[in-house]
This record gives structure tokens, sequence and C-alpha cells, in this order.
């Protein structure tokens, strides 16, 4: 089944946070220790109690100064690799759900070490409570079941987060491309068939986010591809020792 | 293929079926009846009486409901047809809607010149015609209502489509009765950015009300005017009036992924009447198009 996907359309975004805070308010997520850097990005990163943080970059474009604003996510990869990360650890840690392509930790998840889990993700998105449970954003798998739309998606004042079937997102998102092209010739999808929440921005991504692509970075694809390879002979491993 | 409203009924039923399953032993029942009512609706065949386009905008203009109930045509082969699915889909145990099918059933039978007279009789309302040819003994009114209602709601439903269609109203519709039958709504829904939509209880047609306004006694004060809320069922609310003191459930559409089947919500919202009357709210008497009287239409007698 094609399953559900996010589109966000950052041109629209006006980082008034009303994501951050919904997210934070339907997982009853409390606060976070903070600290100001200077910047209006704030808490500084994603953390156990933050799934969902708006990201403020400063950039140039012809001398002029821009912000860009990047509300940051877990992306719900379509084959996501930290299920392979987890897996290797546990059984159960992860739920793939099969209707709306959900990627959802469990309470088993504390059986995996995050350094592993987070590094596997190539979007730097896993965060680990004081427990070792380790969280992200669940799509609002539990509204999303009940037909409700995601909670930060129902705040967002200016349509700039949307949610619906892969189908019509992935239409929504074009469309709003090809009516940008014009304007912003550098503007593009991210990893559009790789993701279910497929951003549109319109300037180099890593001006975004160190993380916005998966291809940016030091090298998270080969390091994709040796946790690939190494997950059958873990996997293996667990079944020797419990066996 | 399912045609669009048949996949909008479909899932919204599914939904509701894991979302609410207090309800469970509805939903094998209502989704037969929508179905039915989905698949005969675009073959009704309906001899409307004319009326052109400027007596319609008039109308509309002088705020007065186009038609009365008892005026909508009824295409006597749907009806049947519906009827049929009905009583098919009556779980085994449900004494009274049995009763009320077979009712039905024996009234067409016994008197084949008067089918007309007996489907019509139920568009009305303050009166019971149909006993005329009716059996009602031991039959529950209520369950009788309900299964002839269901299987004229197809023709209704097109006929209200119709005129609407050609009413093609550029200002919106003020009052808080419906703008095709004079009906008041089952349910509202806050739709885009925050627009209220009632949405009819006798022909189903949707129009806009204002943000602060009664149905009932169109109040417009928001002092006086709330609503209840309950935090475990985001995207419903019950809107209430104090002058009045009547009520009125509310979803909010904006919430929602897939879109409303307003039908399956009447009855997947009954709890919310009984939080509603609980706390001294109560429905208005129903049906209520009090209008024509104000009209100079004729009541029958
Ligand atoms: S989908 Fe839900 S959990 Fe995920 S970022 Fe949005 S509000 Fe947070
Ligand atoms: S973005 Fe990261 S955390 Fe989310 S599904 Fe993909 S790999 Fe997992």
């Amino acid at each position: 089944m094609a399953g559900m996907s996010f589109f966000i359309d950052t041109t629209r975004c006006t980082a008034c946070r009303g994501c951050q805070i919904a997210c934070k308010n339907w997982n009853q997520n409390g606060a976070s220790m903070t600290k100001n850097l200077g910047s209006h990005q704030n808490p500084p990163d994603l953390d156990a109690n933050t799934f969902k943080l708006v990201r403020f970059s400063e950039s140039e474009v012809n001398g002029k100064p821009v912000w860009y604003f990047f509300a940051d996510q877990c992306r719900h990869c379509l084959e996501p690799p930290c299920m392979d990360a987890i897996a290797g650890y546990v059984d159960g840690g992860v739920i793939h759900d099969e209707e709306t392509g959900a990627v959802v930790y469990t309470d088993k998840s504390k059986e995996a070490p995050i350094d592993d889990v987070r590094e596997a993700c190539p979007y730097d998105i896993p965060r680990a409570r004081e427990d070792g449970r380790i969280v992200k954003c669940t799509m609002c798998l539990d509204r999303v079941k009940n037909g409700l739309i995601p909670a930060c998606v129902k705040v967002c004042p200016t349509q700039a987060m949307n949610f619906g079937t892969r189908e019509s997102m992935l239409e929504l998102a074009q469309k709003r491309l090809a009516d940008l092209k014009a304007k912003y010739p550098k503007a593009q999808l991210l990893n559009p068939q790789e993701v279910r929440v497929i951003y549109l921005v319109v300037d180099d991504p890593t001006k975004y986010h160190s993380h916005a692509v998966a291809s940016l970075g030091s090298g998270i694809d080969r390091k994709l591809a040796l946790r690939r390879l190494f997950k059958p002979a873990k996997t293996m491993a667990r079944a020797l020792t419990l066996g | 293929m399912l045609s669009d409203a048949e996949t909008i009924m479909r899932k919204a039923v599914a939904l509701a079926r894991s979302s609410k399953p207090a309800y469970h032993e509805l939903y094998d029942f209502l989704e037969r009846v929508f179905a039915a009512q989905i698949q005969v609706k675009p073959r009704c065949r309906l001899s409307l009486n004319p009326m052109d386009g400027e007596a319609i905008k008039a109308r509309w203009t002088a705020g007065l409901p186009l038609m009365r109930r008892w005026d909508f045509p009824v295409d006597l082969k749907a009806a049947h047809e519906v009827l049929e699915a009905v009583t098919r889909a009556v779980p085994e145990h449900n004494r009274e809607l049995s009763g009320a099918c077979s009712a039905i059933f024996k009234a067409l039978a016994q008197n084949p010149s008067a089918k007309d007279a007996i489907w019509e009789s139920f568009l009305h309302h303050d009166w019971n015609p149909w006993e005329e040819w009716l059996d009602t003994a031991g039959v529950d009114l209520p369950s009788l209502l309900y299964v002839a209602r269901s299987c004229l709601r197809p023709s209704i439903e097109r006929t209200a489509e119709e005129r609407l269609q050609r009413a093609c109203p550029d200002d919106h519709w003020k009052a808080g009765f419906c703008p095709v039958c004079g009906s008041l709504p089952s349910l509202i829904s806050l739709e885009g950015e925050g627009q209220r939509r009632a949405h009819c209880s006798w022909c189903g047609t949707p129009w806009r009300l204002a943000r602060f306004q009664c149905p009932v006694c169109d109040n417009r004060r928001h002092a006086s005017l709330g609503y209840l809320y309950a935090e475990q069922e985001p995207g419903y609310r019950i809107d209430y009036c104090m002058e009045c003191r009547h009520y009125f459930k509310t979803i909010d559409a904006r919430e929602r992924l897939w879109p409303l089947w307003i039908p399956l919500e009447e009855w997947t919202t009954l709890h919310l009447d009984l939080v509603a009357q609980r706390e001294g709210w109560k429905t208005p008497p129903s049906p209520a198009p009090a209008v024509y009287e104000t009209d100079g239409f004729a009541v029958p007698s």
C-alpha cells in the first residue's frame, strides 16, 4: 500500500514554531533544558522531548541576508535504516506500519544503543530518553489511525505542513515545485522517492540544515551500505547466542 | 468500480469501525443502507415541478426555502429498491427495524394503486397520513420513519441538488434553516479557514452559517453562545445557545484526514447527544420547518 506522506513547503514557513509546540503538546513531551546559542533556534537541537524542531539558518543571497527555516523531523523512510539498526539488537523494537508507512519505535528500543541507531539514520533524528528508550516523531499514528491529521499539520497556519495519501502529497509537491522553478531555479524536492516527509527548498539544501538531505554529510551513504551488509551477520550472531 | 461517494462512505465506515468500536453493531447495517442509497441515487427519475431561475432567485433572496418537504417528488422504484436493501441489512435480532420494513411491504402489497400516496405520506412531518394504509399496531414509530425516510433519501437528495444547482446563488444564505427545504441542520462542520457549514437533516443540503449564529433562534450574540468540548474526543464539540437552550453537534473537519460522511456521523455521535442533554440542552423539535407557516405556504389539512 502506498501509505501516507507529508509535504513540507519551506517557502511558506514563517517559523512561528506552532508545529514544534503542537508536537510537544500532543505527545505530552515536557520542556527541554536549553541554552541561548545566539540563534532563534530553540532548543538548539532535537532531543528526547523535541520530536520536531524548526531550524533557523542565516544565509546570503545576492549579497543580502536571508533566513531559511526548516521544520526538521523523522522522514519515515520507505526503507528505514534505523529499523535495521534496532533489529540488529532486539525484535519488535520498531513497528513499520503497513497501512500508513509510519516508522514507530516501541519501548523495546531501549535494548539498542542510541549511538548505533542515530548513526544509522541518514537524517540524524533518533534520540534516547534517560531510561534508554529511543524516541522520535511517530507520524502521530494515534491520531492518523483515528482519521485525524497529525498535530503539527493541524496547527500550521500557512499550509507549509501538509499531510495526506502519498499520491496526493507527491502531486502537490510536484505542482508547487513547478510553480516555484521559474523564480527559484535551485528549487528542489529532497529525496522524494526515499522518504515520506518531502521537503521543498529553493536553495542548496545544506544552507537549511546539515542533514536536510541524505546524500550529504560525511560518508553517511557508505555507512548505511555497510550497515546493510552487516545486518544479516548481526542478526545471525544474535540467533546463535540465543540458540 | 466504486463511485467517489461510495469510496468516501466505505472509508468512513472502516475508520469508524476501528476508532468507535462502541457502535460496532451498527456498522454492517449502515454500510449496506448507505451503499444502496448511493447506488440508487443516480438512477432516480424525478418529475420536478418546473421552477424558473428567477423564481428560485427571488425566494433565495427573500430568505424563503425553495420547497416544502411534501413537494419533493419520489421515484417509487428507487424507494422500493432501498427498502429491499434495508430489509436484507437488518440485523437478525432487531425486531423494531424488521417490523417497520414488513409493515411498509405489507401496505404496498395490499394497496397497489396507492403506492405513490404511501411513499409520499412519509414526506409529511407533523401528522401521520401513512396510517391510512399502514397497520401501525405494534410497530415502532421511530424505526418506521427511519426506514421510510432512508428509502426516500436518494430522491430527496437528488431533488435538492438539482434545485440548488439552479439557484446558483451569488450571495450566502443567511438563515439557520435549510435553503432548499427549510429544515434545521443535523450536524455542523467547521472547514477551511474556520467557516461553519450546516448539513440539512432532511435533504442533506450543506449551507454556510455565521460563526456566531444559533440555527434555531438566530441569536448572534457571542456572549450567549457557547460550546462543550471533550479532550478525549478532539474534533467534536457541542454548540449551544443560552437564549433558546438548543444545541447542535459540530465536527471540526479541519482535523480530518478523510472527507466526512455526514449520515454516518449522525449515528456515531449519539453519545454527544447524551452529554448535551445531560447538561440540560435540548434538540429542536424535529422535523421543524416552522418557516413554512410564516411563508404563507398552505399547510395541508
Ligand atoms: S507527526 Fe506528530 S509526532 Fe511527528 S512531528 Fe508532527 S506532531 Fe510531532
Ligand atoms: S528519518 Fe531516521 S529515524 Fe526516521 S525512519 Fe528514517 S532512518 Fe528512521
